[in-house]
């Protein structure tokens, strides 16, 4: 009987550490991927838990894409409205799920610009209001400009490098992360983040 | 050191980068590698300008909240999927159930012996993905017991008072989470413990930390039963979202007060129940006392909310539970014990929606209230359907006795319905706005379709009291695209006429090149509203010298101007001018061709790929859809 007590209390035990720990789990922690088991379930309660993972992320991928916070909420909405959308109709993600949540960011984004005509400038209506109070105003409108000067040079990228350069220097995910997400394999990466970035500094030398 | 040789550029950038980000000695690694030092650090002074943009400003906490909740609610919504194969870690778990399973025939093994046996296994296969597992374990999963036995242990190392309860607490509530998602899945469970304040009641359900829990002839309830006492017991989940209860303790409070005050924390009065049916403070309206002749209806409000305004908690109030003498029941017997209550009187101020016999219905919002009335009613400006009306009622065996109905008022406007439609121009939290007409939108909003700005929304609303227009379902579609290139005839307020093609513009048409001028070729790309109207969404006019012979060039750009180069180009290139018709070409997209969930990137993510079509190809005078 002491032996029972003293497994089932060192594997309770174990249990409850595990219970009582954080939440920042990645992709290959065994409780992550019980939570995503149940997400893909339709488990509300860990539904609610991807979304809280997942929601800054993927809100700041995109607004780096897009430059307009109200329009990175939308679009963020979307991405986890298309998950549930994909977990209803039984084709959620099979491998990676932080890849194929990013993968669904990344095609909003091209279907947002597709539907826009594809453009690249700047509209002045679009770029974010200014703020006076905070720092030098020259300071805040050049680096307002240096933003969207930065999204601008993205914009002339194809794809593939605009992608790599955001998940790479903006989002700061590793190259295995970036590989993850663009289904490649990581020395693909790594020569795609070399040719972006030639290719960023040749448009954004004055 | 040993100097590492890259064979390939990129990754001697990729390890420099990585020093970088790392905040590793770039110095040193260029002092290792002078040959590629000088290119290397130009392009790492490339990615540093980059990662200083890497800030993102921070979300308002009500739009991130708001975002939230629209995916809860949505997610509550989302019906669950054939289920997948298990994965590892249930797989394991099923195994776990399995193998306790087999003990339970006549050839049984000794429990010991089946339970070490099964340890080990988890220890030796997989312990770790198990104990994750049964972490999250839900009532009725096979790790479940696990979870609990955990507890149990965490209880009995919790060897001082405080901690003690610390533990109790945390599992109290953990009890509450599971029984919620229980519900919100819908999920058939025989049995599960609960335990919690009672925080409202009446003779059909009690209201348990949150919880709402039906009372059944069968329930077993042992204790008296008084808002605000602390409740334990057994639910049962039969699958359709509520929860039955099976057997309940009430522990009293007086007895909780005891606890309480032997650990130095303020001792709850009897008023302080946040969600007590409140005492009237009509003091001329003394609780009526049922008779035994009136008939054994159950009444019951319909939602979470307290029923009635809030309880003042500094004055003396009618409630009769402060002094009353409780005789909580030390053992729990199979019958069921009645529910002795002694009246408590409320009030509720709302609409009388529905008048059934003596069965009047009071709803205020998203709150229902139904009670009886009788001779004893005392009526006050003769109240009728669809008035306003202030109820004070008395509760005793789970009947509702309204005491006093006062009519305060006429009946609330008669919610106008609106359909209108139009592309969404707003989204800022719970305010919408669609073809300039600003409404809400709640949980209960019915959204079929992904919403977004600028994409068409068919909205069914009611316009309510207060000139406030609340949406009930939105319907988002996706409208055809066109894009086509011709002379510009007209340029109105409302709308331009390109190679005899009217096309409608608004706020949010977009003008690049040179303004639009009669006798200019202008690129438009529009979309097709269901009565057949274009609305421009970019136009983009040509320079005035026309070139016949010219190539696809670089859209202007506010940017600073990239440096000429063969490798980059614009993404939005203007088709080359027509040469002989006059009729535009079109190049619709169909609807913005949503990719699929399954996360598959469209075919080309290269934005050139998929700029207008240039062509000189005759065509009818409107445009046509591309196939």
């Amino acid at each position: 009987m002491f032996s029972l007590n003293w497994l089932i209390s060192a594997l309770s035990f174990a249990v409850l550490n595990v219970i009582e720990e954080g939440s920042n789990r990645n992709a290959d922690d065994p409780e992550q991927q019980v939570l995503l088991e149940k997400a893909s379930r339709a488990d509300t309660a860990a539904l609610g838990e991807i979304y809280d993972q997942y929601a800054e992320k993927i809100y700041a991928y995109i607004y780096h894409r897009v430059g307009q916070a109200e329009l990175a909420e939308d679009l963020t909405g979307q991405v986890f409205m298309r998950m549930l959308e994909a977990i209803r109709s039984g084709q959620a993600w099979r491998t990676s799920f932080s890849g194929w949540l990013y993968r669904i960011a990344h095609n909003l984004v091209i279907d947002h610009y597709r539907r826009r005509g594809r453009a690249t400038f700047v509209d002045i209506d679009e770029v974010p209001p200014i703020s006076t109070t905070e720092g030098e105003p020259s300071k805040s409108v050049q680096a307002s400009m240096d933003r969207e000067n930065l999204r601008a040079a993205l914009g002339q990228l194809t794809e593939e490098q605009a992608q790599v350069i955001t998940l790479r220097f903006l989002e700061d995910l590793s190259i295995a992360e970036v590989a993850t997400i663009m289904d490649k394999n990581e020395g693909a990466i790594k020569a795609l983040q070399y040719r972006a970035v030639l290719a960023l500094r040749r448009i954004m030398q004055p | 050191m040993k100097r590492r040789f890259f064979r390939r550029p990129e990754e001697a950038f990729s390890e420099a980068v990585e020093l970088l980000r790392t905040g590793g000695s770039i110095d040193a690694f260029l002092k290792e590698h002078p040959e590629q030092a000088s290119e290397l650090a130009s392009l790492l002074n490339t990615v540093a300008s980059v990662r200083t943009e890497r800030a993102v400003p921070a979300r308002p906490p009500e739009v991130a909240a708001a975002s939230r909740e629209r995916f809860m609610a949505a997610a509550q919504r989302t019906v669950a999927p054939s289920r997948k194969p298990l994965g590892f870690a249930a797989g394991i778990a099923a195994g776990w159930s399995a193998l306790f399973g087999s003990f339970e025939g006549p050839r049984r093994v000794s429990y010991m012996m089946a339970a070490l046996l099964a340890a080990v296994l988890l220890f030796g296969l997989s312990t770790t993905r198990v104990i994750t597992a049964a972490a999250s374990a839900l009532p009725g999963e096979p790790l479940y017991q696990v979870k609990l036995a955990g507890e149990q242990v965490q209880l009995f190392l919790a060897r001082d008072e405080s901690a003690h309860q610390a533990v109790e607490r945390a599992i109290a509530n953990r009890r509450i989470q599971e029984a919620q998602t229980i519900t919100q899945l819908r999920r058939p469970v025989t049995s599960m413990t609960i335990g919690g304040q009672l925080e409202a009641m009446n003779a059909a359900e009690w209201q348990v930390a949150g919880l709402k829990i039906g009372i059944t002839p069968q329930t077993r309830i042992n204790g008296e039963p008084e808002v605000g006492a602390q409740v334990s017991g057994t639910v049962q989940a039969p699958g359709d979202g509520t929860l039955i209860a099976l057997e309940l303790n009430v522990q009293s409070t007086q007895r909780q007060g005891a606890a309480l005050a032997a650990t130095d924390t303020p001792t709850p009065t009897a008023t302080s129940q946040p969600l007590t049916p409140t005492s009237t403070s009509t003091a001329t309206q003394p609780p009526a006392t049922p008779t035994n002749e009136r008939p054994a209806i159950v009444l019951a409000t319909e939602t979470t909310a307290p029923t009635g305004t809030p309880l003042p908690t500094s004055t003396a109030t009618s409630v009769p539970t402060a002094t009353r003498t409780r005789t909580p029941s030390p053992t729990p017997g199979p019958s069921s014990t009645p529910l002795r209550q002694t009246p408590q009187s409320g009030r509720k101020i709302g609409s009388v929606a529905q008048i059934d016999g003596y069965t009047w219905t009071i709803k205020e919002v998203d709150t229902v209230l139904r009670v009886l009335v009788d001779a004893s009613t005392q009526w006050v400006n003769n109240p009728q359907y669809g008035d306003r009306v202030d109820v004070t009622f008395v509760i005793k065996d789970g009947i509702i006795l309204a005491t006093r109905i006062e009519r305060t008022g006429g009946p609330d406007a008669t919610p106008e319905p609106m359909d209108f439609s139009g592309l969404i121009q707003r989204r800022e939290g719970e305010w919408w706005t669609v073809r300039g007409i600003p409404f809400r939108v709640s949980a209960q909003t019915e959204i079929d379709g992904e919403p977004g700005i600028d994409r068409f929304a068919e909205v069914h609303a009611e316009r309510r009291a207060g000139e406030e227009i609340w949406a009930k379902r939105i319907t988002v579609r996706s409208l055809p695209e066109y894009e086509f290139t011709g002379a510009i005839e007209t340029v109105g307020r409302d709308s331009i006429i390109v190679r005899g093609v009217t096309v409608s513009i608004d706020n949010r048409t977009k003008y690049l090149g040179d303004p639009p001028m009669v006798g200019r070729l202008a690129d438009v790309q529009a979309i097709q509203f269901a009565d057949g109207r274009l609305m421009a969404r970019i136009i983009y006019t040509w320079p005035p010298t026309p070139a016949p012979t010219i190539t696809p060039t670089r859209r202007p750009s506010r940017t600073p101007a990239p440096s000429p180069s063969p490798t980059v180009t614009t993404s939005w290139t203007p088709s080359p001018q027509p040469q002989a018709s006059n009729t535009p070409t079109v190049t619709p997209q169909p609807g913005g061709t949503p990719p699929s969930p399954g996360g598959t990137p469209p075919p080309t993510a290269n934005p050139k790929a998929i700029a207008p079509t240039p062509s000189t190809a005759p065509a009818a005078a409107m445009p046509t859809r591309k196939q």
